[in-house]
């Protein structure tokens, strides 16, 4: 306590960047100090130099109070800097942490004198990324950032729409979130950019009456975020656009009206393979060994309730029922890797799991019939 | 990174087979060359008998989580380098909330549309 007001008092006598810098150093030690009471932290953190005591804390702790200083240490500097204070968290957390790591490692810090402190880096420029913002006001970029970077999000900024075309046209991204405040930016492209994404758009505007969201909603907006938004409004509606793959949204799109769900397609497969049916046939027989397996390993884990085995089953089934089309059966799939360590929704999960079972029986059915009409060159 | 005419080769590790096979075909067809292991035993295996110029490689699987094994990868002389895309069901900020960091690596989200995989792989810079 008297730290903290040493430290206060400091702060106050010597009002500059510089003495805030240690300031804030000078607050994570103390609070790493404070919990090393309670938790056991390894002393030799204490006497780190300050990223090093940051970044260390952020794995040993998983502390969402100091997480908070850490971010905002972060957000006082560089966004390189916040980078940078991760990739070294995992870093101290990733050594010897792993038997097989330290198996290769040994032998290759032998012959290559490989230090993984030394090479590890990150790429200049990555593309693929979650949201792509549109937004003219200084301000709300900075709040923007803040809340994206603080929840893990990946983003890039684009201040018009023509910007914004130009970087979609480069990158890749789940989600566009563009600030309508200024009237002026539905004649600096909008409309043109709305008929390019691909990816759920969502409006930000202040103070909206609901006709108006409707209104947004007939141009083409998936949805409208008004400002002033808490956090948790906003990763709401981030989240409920983004939950799906974009690239999945768009093709199950084109699927819908020909397949119900329920059982196999091989549009996807088809797509991948150019119609290859030996292609097909050989995916087909996989996807039969897939579903064996999954029923297997659920009548295993069944009459003993053991959820994680329900879990893995459920979690190693689902691409390859993605990529056949069964998208009703992905439904229990992940309810099931999701839900099964919730004790309320375990009896749920136990029904879904033998709805599965059940669903199995018919999807090989299914298959083989497929199996044989594409051997009889019945089906391109 | 350099864009030349000869064939690019993209190491695929995950344990799921049918995706292996899927992501194997259509890269293959968009002109890439294609090694797939689904273990990580057997992808370092062949990551010392030729330096792929991508690889992609699943977060979740038996023996090592695909993190750990990109970070031995990253601490290799001669892989340091190589673009990694890693592919998970988890959300992001869940393997960041258990401490990984996914800074020098690019992020894809399973499930998603293997036919969309060469554009994608375009965007990262490999072209064939």
């Amino acid at each position: 306590m008297f730290y903290c007001l040493e430290m206060l008092a400091l702060r106050l006598c010597v009002p500059t960047w510089y003495s805030f810098y240690y300031w804030e150093n000078d607050f994570v030690k103390m609070e790493l100090r404070e919990r090393n009471k309670t938790k056991n932290i390894p002393k030799e953190l204490l006497s780190m130099n300050s990223s090093d005591t940051v970044a260390t804390s952020l794995h040993h702790l998983k502390d969402r109070t100091l997480e908070g200083h850490i971010l905002h240490f972060a957000d006082i500097h560089e966004e390189r800097e916040y980078e940078t204070v991760l990739r070294k968290a995992v870093t101290h957390s990733h050594n010897g942490h792993s038997t097989f790591v330290q198996e290769f490692q040994s032998v290759k810090e032998s012959s290559l004198g490989a230090d993984p402190t030394i090479t590890y880096r990150a790429p200049a420029d990555s593309r693929i990324y979650d949201i792509l913002v549109v937004e003219e006001d200084e301000m709300s970029r900075q709040i923007l950032s803040m809340l994206l970077r603080r929840n893990y999000l990946t983003y890039k900024f684009a201040h018009s729409p023509e910007e914004a075309s130009e970087k979609y046209v480069g990158d890749h991204y789940r989600l566009m979130l563009i600030g309508t405040d200024n009237p002026e930016i539905l004649h600096k492209g909008l409309s043109e950019l709305l008929g390019k994404s691909k990816v759920p758009v969502l409006a930000m505007k202040t103070r909206i009456s609901k006709e108006h969201v409707t209104q947004f909603i007939n141009t083409g907006f998936a949805d409208v975020v008004v400002k002033p938004y808490t956090e948790d409004q906003l990763l709401k509606y981030l989240h409920a656009n983004m939950k799906d793959n974009t690239y999945e949204k768009n093709e199950t799109t084109d699927q819908s009206s020909s397949h119900d769900g329920d059982t196999i397609s091989l549009d996807q497969l088809k797509r991948i393979g150019n119609s290859d049916t030996d292609f097909l046939l050989k995916m087909l027989d996989k996807f039969i060994i897939s579903v064996q397996e999954c029923s297997e390993a659920l009548e295993a884990a069944l009459p003993e309730k053991n959820w994680q085995q329900m879990r893995q089953a459920a979690h190693k089934s689902i691409p390859s029922f993605s990529l056949m089309g069964v998208t009703n059966m992905l439904q229990d799939l992940e309810f099931i890797e999701h839900q099964s360590n919730e004790e309320s929704k375990q009896e749920e999960v136990l029904t879904r799991a033998e709805n599965i079972l059940k669903k199995n029986k018919k999807i090989i059915a299914d298959v083989r019939l497929e199996m044989e009409a594409l051997r009889n060159g019945k089906k391109t | 990174m350099e864009t030349t005419k000869e064939t690019k080769h993209v190491l695929v590790i995950d344990d799921d087979d049918f995706l292996l096979a899927a992501i194997k075909k259509k890269l293959e067809l968009a002109g890439y060359k294609v090694t797939v292991s689904n273990n990580v035993h057997d992808a370092y295996f062949k990551l010392n008998m030729s330096k792929p110029d991508l690889i992609m490689l699943d977060i979740i699987m038996p023996d090592i989580n695909g993190i750990e094994f990109m970070h031995l990868i990253k601490s290799q002389i001669m892989l340091g380098s190589t673009p990694i895309v890693l592919m998970s069901y988890l959300p992001k900020a869940e393997l960041y909330k258990m401490g990984y960091d996914l800074a020098s690596a690019y992020y894809l989200d399973k499930p998603f549309d293997v036919n969309e995989l060469p554009e994608l792989i375009k965007n990262v810079g490999l072209h064939v």
